[in-house]
C-alpha cells in the first residue's frame, strides 16, 4: 500500500448555504431508502395495483361510452372523485403499500444512523439538527408520495384522458388533480412523520418497524371493531386510515368512500395534525439529546 | 489571520460538575497533542471548539466567534471521531461525497475531492466496496478521508490509531504527520498513546480536571521535567540517570551494580541506573561477560513528563489512592 | 513510586532459560470454519512476562483462547504444567484470563463482578469477596468498586478485568490487549502491576499492538503472523538473526574520530561513519562488536556518553520480520 499524492489544491470556490443542506440529506436518504429490495417491491406492487384500478376505470368508462344515452342509465358514470379518493384512502387501495414504504424508508433512517453512530458524521459539520430532520422527513414523505400521489395521479390522468364534452362536469375534473395531490401529500406526511419519529427512538430497525406496524394496524382494527359493535363512528378516530377517509370525503365532497359510519372530518384532520406535529417534536427532542463527541 | 484558536475564560458546567474551569489559551502552531487523563475535559473542549455546546467565556476559531459563526467555522474543520461513524450500505466513495456535500461542496467538487482524498489515504480500488466489509485499518483510513474531503484548515483526530496493528499504526501516523506540510491543515490530536503525539505533534495542550496544566512545545515539556527529574536524582549525590539494556543476564549486572553502591531499577527491558557512570557499567558488564546493547542518559519521554505533571496532582486528589496502596502492601506482605 | 519500590523489592527476575516450561504447544492448529486462525503452532513459554505481538488477524486472541480452554485445538497438543488444557477444567483454576472485549456486565458493580467470578473458581462467598477486594485494591479501583461497571471508563474496565483475572492468584495470566484504551495514568498502573507479577514468578502472556508498551514490560517476545509463530525469544537474539540488515550501533563520545580510527581496524566492524559528536558503525557480527566498542574506547581513552542502536527496537525488528516474510512469500509464488 502506498501513499500517493499529486500535489494538493485547496478549495477556493463557494460553499453551499448552510440553510439548504437538508437537500443533501434528502437526496442521500431517498437514494439509500429506495436501494432496499423491499422498497422496490412496495413501489412495484403499488404501481401494479394502481394500474389495475386505472384499467378498471378505463373499461367502465368505455362501457358507459358504448351505451347509447337514454337506453336506460342504470350504469352511472363513476364519479372521478370517488375513484381517486377511494384508491388513495380505502384499505384496498394503495395505503398498504404506502405504509410499507414509510416503514421501510422512514423506519430505518434515523435508527440506522443511531446504530452506526453516524450523528458525529452529520453534526460535527455545519448541518443543523433541523436541517437533518427536514431532509429525513422530506425524503420519507417523497418516497411514500411516489406510491400514494403517484398512484392517484395515474388514476386521475386516465380519468382525464376519457373526458367527454357535454356529459362531464368541468370543474370537478379540473379540481381533481389538485384534490388528489393534497390528499396524497397529507397521507404521505401522516405516514412518514410517525415512521421517522419511531426510528429516532431505537437503534434497532426491526423493533422500529414492528412497532410502527403495531401502531398502525392495531388501533385501526380495534377502532373498526368497536365502531361496528357500537354503531358509533368515534372509535375510528384511532385509525389513521379512517382519519384519512374522513378528510378525503370532505375534500372530494363525496361521503361514499368514508364508510358506513362516517367520522366527522375536522376531528380527523386534527388527529392527523397532532400526529405529524407530535412526531416532529419527538424527533427534535431526541436529536437535541444526541452526543456528537463521545466522552 | 492570527491564532488558530483562542480561548479566554472558557468554562463549562454539567449540573454540579465543572468540566472546564476557565481555560485561557492562544494556539498559534500547526499541530497540537491534546492530552489528559479520562475526564480531564478534552472532549468538552472539542465540543466547545465545534460550537456544539453552550459554555461561558469567549472562544474563537480562525478568528471567528464560536457562538455566532458556527457554520462558517465548521465548514473549515474536519473531525475524525474515535468510534466508527459510518452509514449503512454505502461505499467509501459515496460516503466521502456525502461528507463533502454536507460540508458545503458543490456535488461535482465533492465527487472529485472524494476520489482524491481516498487516493491520498491509500484506499485504492477498495473505495467502491461497501464500508461494512472493511478491515480496521481501512476503516480508520476512510474515517480520516471523510474528515479531510472538504478541505478543512483544522482537523480534530480522536484516537486515530485505535485498533491498528503496528504496521497500520506507522502508516496512519505517517499520513497524519504529512498533513500540515502537504495540505496546510493544522491538527489537534487527542489520544492516550503519547508516543503518537511525540511523533506527530509539535505542541502539547495538557488538561487535568478541567484546568490547563500545560501548553507549549513538547520539547519544552520534556525539558522542564528533565530538570525536576535530575533534581530528584541529585538527592543521592549523582547527576546522571542512565538507561541500560543488556542482551541477556541483566540480573547479574544489577547485582554487580548494586554491589558498587549504585541504585538500579528494572523497567521492563530497561535498567535504570543511578550513581554509576558509563565507564563503570561497561567495566562491570565486561567482567560479567555481558553485552551492553543500549546505554544513554535517561531521555524523558512525553509519557514520563505527562505522568510527572498529572500523577502528582492525581495522587493528592484521590483520597482513595493511599488506601489502595496500603491494601496492596498488605497483600504482597 | 510504588512501582519502583515493588520492582526493587522483588529482586532479579528468575532465570528464564533454567525454569521448567509452563506452556507448551506442539503443532497446535485451530480454524473457524475454513479460516485458519492458528496454524501448526509449536512453542514453549516459561515463567516471567512474554509479549505476544503481531498484526491484526495474526491469531493472537485465538491462541490465548486456546490457552484458557475456550477453544479446542483442531490438531496438536496444548499443555499447561504438563497437562492438556482441553477437558481439564480444574487446570483453569491456575489460569487467569482477561479477554480483549468485555462481556456485558454493565449492571453489576465492580466488586460484585470480581467476587462472582472468583466464587466460580471454587472459593467460599466470604473468601471470594475478600480476594476480590484485595485484587481491586491492587489495581487501584477501591474507590470505584461499588459503582456499576456501566459507569466505568475504558481504563477502569481494563483494570477490573485485570483484577478479575488475578483475584484467585493464578500461576498463569493471559492478558489480551490489557492496555488498549487506557489513559496514561491507568496504563502506568497496569504496567507496574504486570511487571510486579512477572517479577514474582507468575507466567504472564500479554498482547499489545503498541510495541512501546511491550518493550516497557519485557524483552521476551513471541511474534505471530497469519497463524504462525514468526519469531520467539529475546528481542536482541531475534534481531541478530535478521542478517539481511546489518546491525547499526551509534556511539556518542567525546572524540569520535579517534574511536572510529581504532574501530575501523577491527574485523567485526563493516563500516564506520563519523558525525559531529558521534559515530555510527555497521556490523554483521553484533555479538563480537558490542563488547568491542567499550573495550576499544577504554584503550583509546575515549569517553562514551551513549551507545544505542537505531534499529534495535521492537518496531524495527517487527518491520524487518514482516518484510522478510513477505519477501519469502513472494519468492515462493
Amino acid at each position: 500500500m502506498s501513499i500517493r499524492d499529486q500535489g494538493y489544491q485547496p478549495y477556493r470556490g463557494p460553499r453551499t448555504s448552510a440553510t439548504t443542506r437538508w437537500g443533501v440529506v434528502l437526496r442521500h436518504t431517498l437514494r439509500m431508502g429506495l436501494r432496499q429490495p423491499w422498497a422496490i417491491v412496495a413501489l412495484s406492487l403499488g404501481g401494479v395495483w394502481a394500474m389495475g384500478w386505472a384499467v378498471a376505470l378505463y373499461l367502465s368508462m368505455r362501457l358507459i361510452a358504448s351505451t347509447p344515452p337514454g337506453a336506460g342509465n342504470e350504469l352511472a358514470i363513476p364519479d372521478p372523485a370517488a375513484l381517486a379518493g377511494t384508491i388513495l384512502v380505502r384499505w384496498y387501495g394503495v395505503p398498504v403499500f404506502a405504509f410499507l414504504m414509510a416503514m421501510l424508508v422512514g423506519g430505518s433512517t434515523i435508527a440506522d444512523d443511531r446504530r452506526q453512530n453516524a450523528f458525529s458524521f452529520y453534526f460535527a459539520r455545519s448541518l443543523g439538527r433541523d436541517q437533518y430532520l427536514i431532509g429525513k422527513l422530506a425524503a420519507t414523505t417523497l418516497a411514500v408520495a411516489l406510491i400514494s400521489v403517484g398512484a392517484s395521479m395515474l388514476l386521475v390522468l386516465s380519468r382525464l384522458s376519457l373526458y367527454r364534452a357535454g356529459s362531464d362536469a368541468v370543474l370537478p375534473l379540473v379540481l381533481l388533480p389538485v384534490r388528489a395531490l393534497a390528499l396524497g401529500l397529507l397521507e404521505s406526511l401522516a405516514l412518514a412523520a410517525p415512521a421517522v419519529a419511531l426510528s429516532s427512538l431505537s437503534p434497532r430497525r426491526g423493533l422500529v418497524q414492528g412497532g410502527m406496524a403495531a401502531l398502525f394496524f392495531l388501533p385501526a382494527l380495534l377502532g373498526a371493531i368497536a365502531t361496528s359493535l357500537t354503531r358509533n363512528p368515534w372509535p375510528q378516530l384511532l385509525s389513521p386510515m379512517a382519519q384519512l377517509e374522513a378528510v378525503g370525503a370532505r375534500l372530494f365532497g363525496d361521503a361514499s368512500f368514508a364508510g358506513e359510519y362516517p367520522l366527522p372530518w375536522l376531528p380527523a384532520l386534527g388527529v392527523l395534525g397532532v400526529t405529524i406535529v407530535g412526531s416532529v417534536a419527538l424527533v427534535r427532542w431526541r436529536l437535541a439529546a444526541t452526543e456528537v463527541v463521545a466522552g | 489571520m492570527g491564532a488558530l484558536f483562542e480561548l479566554s475564560g472558557v468554562a463549562k458546567w454539567y449540573g454540579p460538575y465543572q468540566a472546564l474551569k476557565g481555560l485561557d489559551l492562544v494556539a498559534e502552531g500547526k499541530s497540537f497533542g491534546l492530552l489528559g487523563p479520562n475526564g480531564a475535559g478534552k472532549s468538552t473542549l472539542l465540543k466547545v471548539l465545534l460550537g456544539l455546546i453552550p459554555f461561558t467565556g469567549e472562544a474563537r476559531v480562525f478568528g471567528l466567534d464560536v457562538r455566532r459563526q458556527t457554520a462558517a467555522i465548521r465548514d473549515r474543520i474536519g473531525y475524525m471521531p474515535e468510534r466508527d461513524n459510518f452509514l449503512a450500505g454505502v461505499s467509501a466513495v459515496e460516503y466521502c461525497v456525502y461528507a463533502g456535500e454536507l460540508a458545503g461542496l458543490p456535488p461535482s467538487e465533492a465527487m472529485a475531492r472524494a476520489h482524491a482524498v481516498l487516493e491520498f489515504c491509500g484506499l485504492g480500488d477498495k473505495r467502491y466496496q461497501k464500508l461494512e466489509g472493511y478491515s480496521t485499518g481501512m476503516k480508520q483510513r476512510v474515517k480520516l478521508a471523510q474528515a479531510l474531503v472538504h478541505d478543512p484548515e483544522l482537523l480534530f483526530l480522536d484516537e486515530p490509531t485505535n485498533g491498528l496493528d503496528p504496521a497500520g499504526r506507522e502508516e496512519m501516523l505517517a499520513l497524519i504527520q504529512s498533513l500540515p506540510a502537504r495540505r496546510g491543515c493544522a491538527l489537534i490530536l487527542s489520544t492516550h498513546l503519547l508516543h503518537d503525539v511525540e511523533e506527530v505533534c509539535e505542541e502539547a495542550i495538557l488538561l487535568h480536571q478541567g484546568e490547563l496544566q500545560y501548553h507549549g512545545t513538547i520539547a519544552d515539556l520534556t525539558r522542564v521535567t528533565e530538570g525536576s527529574e535530575s533534581g530528584e536524582a541529585g538527592e543521592s549525590g549523582h547527576r546522571d540517570v542512565l538507561e541500560v539494556r543488556v542482551k541477556e543476564g541483566g540480573e547479574r549486572l544489577v547485582a554487580a551494580l548494586r554491589a558498587r553502591g549504585a541504585r538500579v531499577e528494572e523497567e521492563g527491558a530497561f535498567l535504570i541506573v543511578r550513581g554509576a557512570g558509563a565507564e563503570t557499567i561497561f567495566e562491570l558488564a565486561e567482567a560479567a561477560q555481558l553485552q551492553v546493547r543500549h546505554l544513554q542518559p535517561r531521555r524523558l519521554t512525553l509519557e514520563s513528563a505527562f505522568l510527572h505533571l498529572v500523577g502528582a496532582a492525581e495522587r493528592t486528589a484521590t483520597a482513595a489512592a493511599p488506601v489502595a496502596a496500603v491494601a496492596a502492601g498488605e497483600k504482597s506482605a | 513510586m510504588s512501582r519502583r519500590r515493588a520492582a526493587s523489592a522483588a529482586g532479579p527476575s528468575p532465570e528464564r532459560q533454567g525454569a521448567s516450561p509452563v506452556i507448551v504447544a506442539e503443532g497446535v492448529s485451530c480454524w473457524y470454519g475454513p479460516v485458519m486462525a492458528v496454524n501448526e503452532l509449536s512453542v514453549t513459554i516459561g515463567p516471567g512476562i512474554t509479549g505476544l505481538l503481531g498484526p491484526n488477524g495474526a491469531g493472537k486472541s485465538t491462541f490465548m483462547k486456546l490457552l484458557v480452554g475456550q477453544l479446542r485445538p483442531a490438531r496438536g497438543r496444548l499443555t499447561l504444567f504438563g497437562e492438556t488444557v482441553w477437558g481439564h477444567p480444574a487446570l483453569l483454576g491456575r489460569v487467569g484470563y482477561a479477554p480483549e472485549h468485555e462481556s456485558n456486565y454493565d449492571e453489576i458493580t465492580g466488586l460484585e463482578f470480581v467476587a462472582a467470578l472468583t466464587e466460580l473458581q471454587g472459593f467460599s462467598p466470604e473468601e471470594a469477596g475478600e480476594r476480590a477486594r484485595a485484587a481491586i485494591a491492587r489495581v487501584d479501583l477501591t474507590a470505584a468498586q461499588d459503582r456499576r461497571i456501566g459507569e466505568y471508563s475504558k481504563g477502569m474496565r481494563q483494570r477490573i478485568k485485570l483484577a478479575q483475572a488475578m483475584a484467585h492468584e493464578p500461576a498463569v495470566l493471559i492478558l489480551d490487549e490489557p492496555l488498549s484504551g487506557c489513559d496514561p495514568l491507568a496504563k502506568n498502573r497496569i504496567l507496574g502491576l504486570i511487571r510486579e507479577l512477572g517479577a514474582a514468578g507468575t507466567t504472564v502472556l500479554v498482547s499489545s499492538h503498541v510495541l512501546h508498551e511491550i518493550e516497557a514490560m519485557t524483552s521476551e517476545i513471541l511474534m505471530m503472523d497469519k497463524g504462525r509463530i514468526l519469531a520467539e525469544g529475546n528481542i536482541y537474539e531475534i534481531r541478530d538473526l535478521i542478517d539481511r540488515h546489518p546491525h547499526r550501533i551509534r556511539v556518542v563520545c567525546d572524540r569520535p574520530r579517534a574511536l572510529a580510527a581504532a574501530l575501523v581496524r577491527e574485523e567485526a566492524v563493516t563500516s564506520v561513519q563519523v558525525e559531529a559528536e558521534a559515530l555510527v558503525l555497521e556490523t554483521r557480527r553484533p555479538d563480537e562488536c558490542y563488547p568491542l566498542v567499550p573495550r576499544v574506547a577504554r584503550a583509546e581513552g575515549v569517553h562514551i556518553r551513549a551507545l544505542t542502536s537505531p534499529d534495535n527496537n521492537l518496531q524495527a525488528v517487527f518491520r524487518y520480520l514482516t518484510e522478510e516474510r513477505a519477501r519469502r512469500a513472494q519468492g515462493a509464488s
